[in-house]
């Protein structure tokens, strides 16, 4: 024998009606669970039900609705399938329940199955808007207190921006051309194709407004959404080398007062590099000449961050090819000095595809989780997500950025190196409902900017 | 067979930054074997260089580190595959 969860259609008799009533009424809950199975008329039930009396009897027709709150409601209006409410009953009985029908022929006894949030995966559509994303971060108040990315520039390691789709999306973006770079003359800074680069341009933008755009486009790409492999190491490593040398330029020749730098890439396969075994490897080996190219820019005073990766245990990207028991944050997505940034939806849920730690050269690793799989940019089409971890880390990235226009580098200030920004940010989030300690899903938490007013540093 | 990806190696020499002909002499290998487009990258201050080979097999492992240089994915959704 086992107790299985039902639902049960009901009529509105006076007797539930009144029930339903001392719910909505607020009626309190010792009160109003002792009165409610007594009001109903127990001749309406399968034998065996226990009604759960927590649940409210709840009305599915909207005449049986207006009622609830009328002054002086009248009962029998509707009749049979007025209202559901939810019990527990025999295994052994269902069958019997099952056959049990109302005056009108129709089935009264139904299952409740359990369901589980369906955590976001690739294909599906977005879930909620850009403008749920501004609000999660209150991008308004923030604006307000002078963060909204001014003096900062925002370099996007990436595939390319296209400013004018940019500005087709009511954005004003602001692009810095002789700072940006790509190893490809032929792509003028701020004129690539429609793709990757310029959804994480627009995603960047959302805290960010009046950040300066550096366009990097290092991913050699030419297909929409990119290819199973968009690009090399040594092309990043120029990247950053640039990067490095506009950071140490005199502050009155820098074009900028702080910079970010946004690293929507990872390597999807340790396939592609050396052996296990071998030195020399990049996946897991601190000693790879690009750490020391994110260190030393890291130590000059850029905020560097990095995508956990697409390959969530829910609804990994069919291009992942780590193995069982492998970690999955690797390379540089798993330097210490980087923020690296894992996904959630707007319901701060995880989506299927974030990479969890730990990372294989920091263990403790992603360090935060930010928005994705929203209907952003459109970049991709129309009503397409802006997804991926690519979409999560840009949101990060302009969340730092405003930050940065009222803290902004600055040479000798403890309080605002990259390691103690990266510090104050993680302290910010916010612990997703039952999750109480950082966790290889989200780190330390989802992105927050309630504490930005007073940071506690100046 | 030189190989798009090629191999990172890193050399450290006293002096001023190498050009790219004298990293070649550094390392032995032919001029021709060393990425131009990837040039010389300095690492920070710390008399180390490093150039981006395209055939690992012409360097003497005395002269140099050899790294991988991976691919890379955008992060993003995989449409169009």
């Amino acid at each position: 024998m086992v107790a299985v969860r039902v639902l049960v259609t009901v009529p509105d008799t006076s007797d539930v009606l009144d029930a339903a009533r001392m719910f909505a009424g607020g009626v309190a809950s010792s009160q109003r669970t002792q009165s409610f199975a007594d009001r109903l008329d127990l001749d309406l039930l399968p034998p065996s039900l226990v009604i759960d009396r927590s649940y409210a009897p709840t009305p599915l027709k909207l005449t049986t609705a207006t009622q609830l709150l009328a002054s002086a409601p009248q009962a029998d209006l509707s009749g049979p399938g007025s209202f559901v409410i939810r019990g527990f009953m025999d295994s052994d009985d269902l069958h019997a329940a099952h056959d049990l029908t109302d005056s009108s022929g129709c089935p009264r006894v139904f299952s409740d199955p359990a369901f589980g949030l369906v955590p976001a995966a690739f294909g599906e559509p977005p879930i909620g808007t850009v403008l749920d994303v501004s609000r999660q971060l209150g991008t308004g108040r923030l604006g307000r207190l002078g963060m909204d990315g001014t003096g900062v520039a925002i370099a996007l390691v990436d595939n390319g921006i296209n400013l004018s789709f940019l500005r087709s999306r009511g954005l004003q973006p602001s692009l810095d051309y002789h700072s940006s770079w790509s190893p490809n003359q032929t792509v003028t800074p701020g004129s690539a194709p429609i793709d990757h680069g310029s959804m994480c341009a627009y995603d960047a933008l959302i805290a960010a407004p009046r950040a300066t755009l550096l366009d990097f486009a290092v991913a050699r790409t030419t297909r929409q959404g990119g290819s199973a492999m968009d690009g090399f190491l040594s092309d990043a490593l120029i990247a950053f080398g640039r990067l490095l040398m506009l950071m140490t330029l005199p502050d009155d020749e820098r074009p900028f007062r702080s910079l970010v730098v946004n690293n929507s890439w990872a390597v999807f396969s340790p396939a592609w590099d050396f052996p296990v075994g071998r030195p020399g490897r990049y996946l897991d080996n601190p000693n790879h000449p690009f750490h020391a190219a994110v260190s030393n820019l890291t130590g000059a005073g850029a905020d560097v961050l990095f995508a956990a990766g697409n390959c969530g245990d829910a609804a990994p990207d069919g291009r992942c090819g780590f193995g069982v028991g492998q970690a999955r944050i690797t390379g540089a997505n798993a330097y210490a000095e980087v923020i690296t940034v894992a996904g959630v939806d707007v319901n701060r849920t995880l989506t299927g595809y974030s990479s969890p730690g730990p990372g294989t050269i920091d263990p403790q690793k992603p360090d935060i989780a930010a928005f994705t799989h929203f209907k952003g940019s459109e970049a991709f089409g129309s009503g397409q997500p802006d997804a991926g971890t690519s979409a999560a880390c840009p949101v990060m990235a302009g969340v730092v950025a405003a930050l940065r226009s009222r803290y902004p580098f600055q040479n000798g200030s403890s309080a605002r190196t990259p390691s103690a920004i990266k510090s104050f940010v993680l302290a910010s989030a916010v612990k997703p409902a039952g999750v109480t300690a950082f966790s290889l899903e989200f780190g330390n938490g989802v992105v927050d900017t309630g504490m930005f007013e007073n940071p506690g540093f100046s | 067979m030189p190989n798009e990806a090629g191999v990172i190696v890193r050399f450290q020499r006293a002096g001023p930054k190498p050009t790219l002909q004298e990293a070649a002499e550094h390392l032995r290998v032919p001029l021709t074997a060393l990425s131009p487009a990837y040039g010389v990258q300095v690492e920070g201050g710390t008399g180390k260089y490093h150039v981006k080979l395209l055939q690992e097999q012409l360097l003497d492992p005395t002269r140099g580190e050899v790294f991988s240089n991976p691919g890379f994915s955008l992060q993003g959704p995989p449409t169009n595959q």
